[in-house]
């Protein structure tokens, strides 16, 4: 078992190297990020050639990343087009991108799984197709759609209602927020709700479906009929045996689709103008910086290899068959 | 999209740069002109809106260089003449006794310090700044940043035409200090309240110099280039001093103490930072900000603003202005003929009226290239929308039309197909596609087929205009109120030295004449006379053709007082040590 | 033997496949990876399978919403051509009326600059339709050459074509789609260009599917006789274990279909997607998003029609994954 980790741990390495190779080619080559200032004849010649040298964009490509590669391995990640230190932006931005992205993930699979299981338990039933409509409305609305529609139909109008600012729509939090942590939490609060809201809802979507024909695959099961069969009381039955089997999958499901939550994180923080990662990374590949893309490619793929492995170890943990397998 | 709006800023803030010199930052000296301290203050935070995160604090780089710092500087930075919303630079009477020209060849202007400015951290504010100020921003690799790297300066327009800068008459009737060579003003008495700048020979628009006042007794420690990255280095000169500052999220401005003049009336001036111009409005209605600026001015932001209680709404046709570009070395374009059928094919009127009209009323199509109709010196060409002229114009060519209406040329690559010209903007933008279209439309009444291409704006402005990759190109140029920086742009190409900006492949030796002796000139009134004689040449030339300024759009809570929108890059913050929260 | 399948097919692709796409989720099938446990019967195919096209089809037509969702795809798509050439106005056409609320003359109102709504909404539906079909048809065609060279070959060429797969995961697939589409956004007309970067990341998931089923049906004793008759590998995985397969591949694809609709109006709406003057459904969005408040049509109907038309691919995709493999109704507890 440890060597399986250990094993995939490895070539998740071996496959982030080759990531960042891509995505470094693929920006390097986009084009000049300096280009802008070329056309403004005021700028001395030797200030943009000065800034060039720093930002080596006139090295061959690949020299240019070996002195991204060798910086990274020692925890340097260099600095932006602007000369700012891109780990420090990188993890505060990062902070503000986990306030959203926890709360969202930690609610949503809660609500997915209680969801599943009732629209499995009554199958067929109103509340199941309420559900279930639901759940495909919610799945085929991108994320910014929901975003703008809280935003513009349910934020401004109850906002104007009761008069005073319940929901903010900007930022993470107002300006001159002061004190103590305990009396900034109401400020964080009314800045998180819509952009958490949002997020929760397009990830609980897909996993409450999941978890619904999941948990249906299980209810039928020869082990849960036997159970039913001796006689045990429904809800023993459900709990005991039926739910455990089935919290297996989604489990599994949530972790591995961590990547599609950061990328959903992305749009909602563009829609909510929050300072978070996904936003930074967006205006990094709009000014062709290549430090901030890296930085950030580095910061998501270590997430997903991470949780990927959680997923594996969880897997394995959970279900008995391939514990000896 | 906000991302548009961030882009278009930023492109913009480069654009200004280089299309004049630096744009005179402006704080409104005292109504009454008198440096009296304070009697009763207002107090309170008023907080303003920004659209754009900040990329260190010297405005005066290129790396830094954006509209929304200028806002802040503008209360933290000594400013030496100040752009009023009249668009006129008026001298700052608290940090300047006096600032003259005295002699016309060469020119010599004198600026005379008031004794008590100082910097909040005591060092007193002297000639040495001057001369430091201006080694930074002269383009002279002699001098160099610290660790001898060269200055990043966003703009040597002005200071590259500065022989020399002196300083006299320390205050208290003290002697000069000798000065250091580490320091380069050996000899030129770096503790002067008098400071003589000698040009070489002359600079007309010299009132453009001296904004944005960096310490140099700061710079020559933390370095030029980058070392202003927050509050502690950026010690001010002015009303407010920074107090905090949390990166793209809020930077805070409090009265300072050490001011020597008429303190600020707000105790503190907030800037909040937003990733997206749609923020702004719901920002505004929320009560999270008491100012807006949006970079980009829609009619649905306009609308939705209008719908906020309690505000007051100002729109005005801002110096920014909408042109399309004919790039000459197009073997068609070449032609004035074909540039004039074009020109008269265009309906600017429908333009404005589908596009920026519905925002501002008093949009019309721009008559100048060197002047913006709200500045007193703007002299109109009326340039008529007349496709039937268009036509006769195509027929003198001895072009012919085909069955599908469009006109074959009888020469060069297009011979015998349909007459096609390619239209490039910046991505990405709703008003410049519709723009596109409207044109495209109106090409097609006079027979000419436009295709549309556009491109991101990294690869428009640094590649294809640069190079000359195109053929008909849309954008728009941020003028200063100062028209000396417009030399850049129709200079002959031929000159790469100094007319850098002209990517129309235009050149002509009375334009030349007219634009070198106006940057010269004695006297403004002379240099407005030489460039408007230049602009009516480029008319008869049709070397561009300028379609209507942009509007600006500010939106304000009604209990901020004294606001006074700005259509100049100092923005409308020029004025904020007078503003007051009724 | 068991034991790669059992770590592979278990730990690296589990029970289902969540298709991860622009920020939303999306299940490519819920079904087969969980029979691998036992077997084939989900697929019960045994050799061509002609009859059980009639058997499948039977099965989709009986559910309701699969039949709504099909009449609905299939109605925007022939609404938007016949828009296209029929309706006065055409989505370019620039008029006098500027603002309009909708009325009888343009029943979705017209923009700022007067372009006819009812237009450009129905052009944007042409628009992603023609996209969506073209990833779509991309990806099933990379993901299945991937997934059964794969699974039939395994060994060294499957693991190398396995953390291939890992390679395109391991960052949000909008990530890389960011940076793509903006050296793309320098030309205007590339929708194809567009359709090329989404399809290039969007095969992982059929590759995976596909991989995992024929590691299961090679084993099956239909291909054993191919072999000793002399079948080449080729002719097997074509002719009889593709067939085989079919009904999760289907499936993803009409998927497929909708995640690229959420990608490409995810990135319009970004600005690195469809370029003005050309439309987009998530181009309108972006354009009309301002005016949500004031100049609703320009907001709503673009949104309406972009959440419809996804809907209605998940609801023909959910009844095509109903017919390949039912769910057994189950004994209320």
């Amino acid at each position: 078992m440890l060597a399986y980790v250990i094993r995939r741990l490895l070539v998740s390495i071996v496959v982030l190297f080759f990531a960042t190779v891509f995505v470094f080619l693929l920006v390097a080559s986009s084009g000049n990020p300096l280009a802008l200032l070329k056309a403004n004849p005021h700028i001395p010649q030797s200030t943009i050639i000065a800034r060039e040298n720093l930002l080596h964009l006139n090295d061959p490509l690949w020299q240019r990343y070996w002195i991204w590669f060798s910086h990274a391995i020692r925890g340097d990640l260099g600095t932006t087009i602007s000369g700012q230190n891109v780990w420090s932006e990188a993890s505060s931005h990062l902070l503000v991108t986990l306030r959203m992205v926890i709360f969202a993930t930690l609610i949503a699979i809660v609500l997915a799984i209680t969801a599943g299981v009732v629209a499995a338990v009554r199958q067929n039933r109103l509340a199941d197709h309420t559900i279930t409509v639901t759940n495909f409305l919610l799945l085929a609305t991108p994320v910014f759609v929901i975003g703008l529609a809280l935003k513009e139909f349910v934020a401004i109008p109850i906002n104007q209602h009761v008069g005073t600012t319940l929901f903010y729509t900007d930022g993470e939090q107002s300006p001159t927020l002061s004190g103590s942590f305990i009396s900034r939490l109401p400020d964080y609060a009314e800045h998180t709700i819509l952009p958490v809201l949002t997020l929760i809802l397009v990830s609980y979507s897909a996993w409450a479906i999941y978890q619904r024909s999941s948990m249906i695959e299980t209810l039928d099961a020869d082990h849960v009929r036997l159970a039913r069969a001796k006689g045990l009381s429904p809800r023993r039955v459900l709990i005991r045996h039926v739910l455990r089997n089935a919290l297996i999958p989604v489990t599994t499901v949530v972790a591995l689709d961590f990547a599609a939550v950061l990328g959903g994180a992305i749009i909602t923080e563009i829609v909510f103008g929050w300072q978070g990662l996904g936003q930074w990374y967006l205006s990094g590949v709009t000014d062709l910086d290549t430090n901030v893309m890296l930085a950030y490619l580095l910061i998501t793929a270590t997430f997903v290899i991470l949780f990927n492995l959680l997923a594996d170890i969880l897997y394995a943990f959970l279900d008995p068959r391939i514990r000896y397998g | 999209m906000g991302l548009k709006g961030l882009l278009k800023r930023s492109a913009f803030a480069a654009l200004a740069a280089g299309a004049m010199s630096v744009s005179v930052i402006a704080v409104t000296p005292g109504a009454s002109g008198a440096s009296t301290k304070a009697s009763s203050s207002s107090g309170g935070t008023a907080t303003m809106a920004l659209d754009q995160n900040l990329a260190g604090f010297n405005i005066n780089t290129s790396a830094a260089s954006e509209y929304v710092l200028q806002e802040i500087m503008n209360m933290v930075w000594p400013q030496a003449f100040i752009i009023n919303n009249k668009l006129q630079p008026v001298m700052n009477n608290q940090l300047l006794e006096s600032a003259t020209q005295t002699s016309g060849s060469p020119q010599t202007v004198v600026y005379t310090l008031n004794p008590k400015a100082v910097w909040s951290d005591g060092t007193p504010i002297t000639a040495d700044d001057f001369i430091y100020n201006w080694q930074a921003q002269s383009g002279n690799p002699a001098y160099t940043d610290v660790g001898g790297m060269p200055y990043d300066s966003a703009s040597t327009a002005g200071y590259n035409q500065i022989q020399s800068v002196v300083g006299s008459n320390p205050s208290g009737g003290a002697a000069c200090a000798p000065g250091t060579t580490a320091d380069r003003n050996v000899g030129l008495c770096p503790n002067g309240r008098t400071v003589t700048v000698t040009f070489k020979p002359s600079f007309t628009d010299w009132r453009s110099l001296y904004t944005d006042i960096v310490p140099a007794h700061i710079a020559r420690t933390v370095g030029w280039n980058t070392g202003f990255v927050g509050p502690t280095q950026t010690i001010s000169g002015s009303w407010y001093t920074i107090t905090s500052y949390n990166e793209n999220q809020s930077l805070v401005l409090t009265r300072n103490p050490t001011y020597w003049g008429t303190p600020g009336k707000l105790d503190k001036i907030v800037f909040q930072f937003f990733s997206d111009d749609t923020q702004l409005v719901p920002a505004l209605q929320n009560k999270e900000v008491n100012i807006i600026n949006p970079a980009t001015v829609n009619l649905s932001i306009v609308q939705t603003a209008n719908q906020v209680a309690g505000t007051t709404k100002f729109t005005v046709p801002g110096l920014e202005f909408e042109h399309f570009d004919f790039n000459e070395a197009d073997p068609y374009l070449a032609r004035l003929g074909i540039r004039e059928a074009i020109a008269h094919g265009v309906n600017r009127s429908a333009l404005i009226a589908r596009t920026v009209g519905e925002i501002s009323k008093g949009i019309k199509p721009l008559g100048s290239r060197m002047y913006v109709s709200t500045q007193p010196q703007y002299k109109a060409t009326t340039f008529a929308y007349s496709p039937s002229t268009s036509n006769n114009l195509l027929k003198e060519q001895g072009f012919t039309k085909g069955s599908d209406g469009y006109w074959h040329p009888n020469y060069g690559p297009q011979k015998g197909q349909d007459l096609t010209f390619t239209i490039q903007t910046t991505s990405g933008n709703s008003v410049r596609a519709q723009t596109e279209e409207l044109f495209q439309a109106q090409m097609k009444a006079i027979g000419i087929k436009i295709n549309i291409q556009n491109y991101d704006a990294q690869t428009f402005f640094g590649t294809n205009l640069v190079q000359g990759t195109y053929q008909i190109g849309e954008f728009a140029w941020v003028p200063t109120p100062f028209v000396s920086g417009n030399q850049s742009i129709y200079c002959s190409y031929t000159n790469t030295a100094k007319c850098g900006q002209n990517w129309i492949h235009f050149s002509n030796s009375e334009v030349d004449n007219l634009l070198a002796s106006g940057s010269a000139a004695p006297s403004a009134s002379q240099e407005t006379t030489d460039f408007n004689k230049a602009d009516s040449i480029l008319w008869q030339q049709m070397a561009t053709l300028p379609l209507y300024q942009k509007p600006q759009f500010w939106a304000w809570s009604n209990n901020l007082k004294g606001v006074l929108p700005n259509t100049a890059s100092v923005g409308v913050t020029w004025n904020a040590e007078n503003w007051t929260l009724g | 033997m068991a034991e790669p399948i059992a770590e592979e097919n278990f730990i690296a692709t589990p029970t289902s496949i969540a298709t991860e796409e622009a920020g939303s989720h999306m299940l490519a099938t819920a079904a087969p990876g969980l029979e691998l446990a036992q077997p084939l019967d989900a697929h019960g195919l045994a050799g061509e399978g002609k009859s059980q096209l009639r058997i499948v089809i039977g099965r989709f037509f009986d559910q309701r919403l699969a039949i709504v969702g099909l009449c609905v795809f299939i109605g925007l798509g022939v609404a938007a051509v016949l828009v296209g050439h029929f309706w006065q106005y055409s989505y370019t056409d620039i008029t006098n009326d500027l603002n309009v609320p909708p009325s009888w003359g343009h029943p979705f109102g017209t923009n700022a600059i007067g372009n006819d709504m009812f237009a450009q909404v129905m052009r944007g539906v042409e628009k992603d339709i023609q996209i969506a079909l073209t990833v779509a048809a991309m990806a099933t065609l990379i993901g299945v050459t991937v997934g059964a060279i794969a699974g039939f070959y395994r060994g060294w060429v499957d693991s190398l074509l396995m953390r291939f797969v890992d390679l395109v995961l391991v960052v949000p697939i909008l990530a890389v789609l960011i940076v793509l589409a903006n050296k793309l956004a320098k030309e205007s007309s590339g929708w194809l260009g567009l359709a090329i970067i989404i399809g290039a990341l969007s095969w992982t998931y059929v590759a995976r599917l596909v991989r995992a089923d024929f590691l299961v049906l090679r084993e099956r004793d239909f291909v054993e006789a191919a072999k000793a008759l002399g079948a080449t590998n080729r002719r097997i995985i074509v002719k009889h274990m593709l067939p085989n397969a079919i009904g999760p591949i289907i499936v993803n694809a009409t998927l497929t279909v909708a995640l690229s609709i959420v990608l490409e109006s995810t990135l319009s709406y970004l600005g690195l997607g469809v370029q003005p003057p050309d439309v987009s459904l998530g181009l309108l969005v972006a354009q009309g998003q301002d005016s949500a408040t004031t100049e609703w049509w320009l907001f709503v109907f673009p949104v309406a029609f972009l959440v419809v038309l996804i809907l209605s691919i998940f609801l023909i995709g959910d009844g095509l994954r109903e017919a390949f493999d039912p769910k057994k109704s189950r004994v209320r507890a």
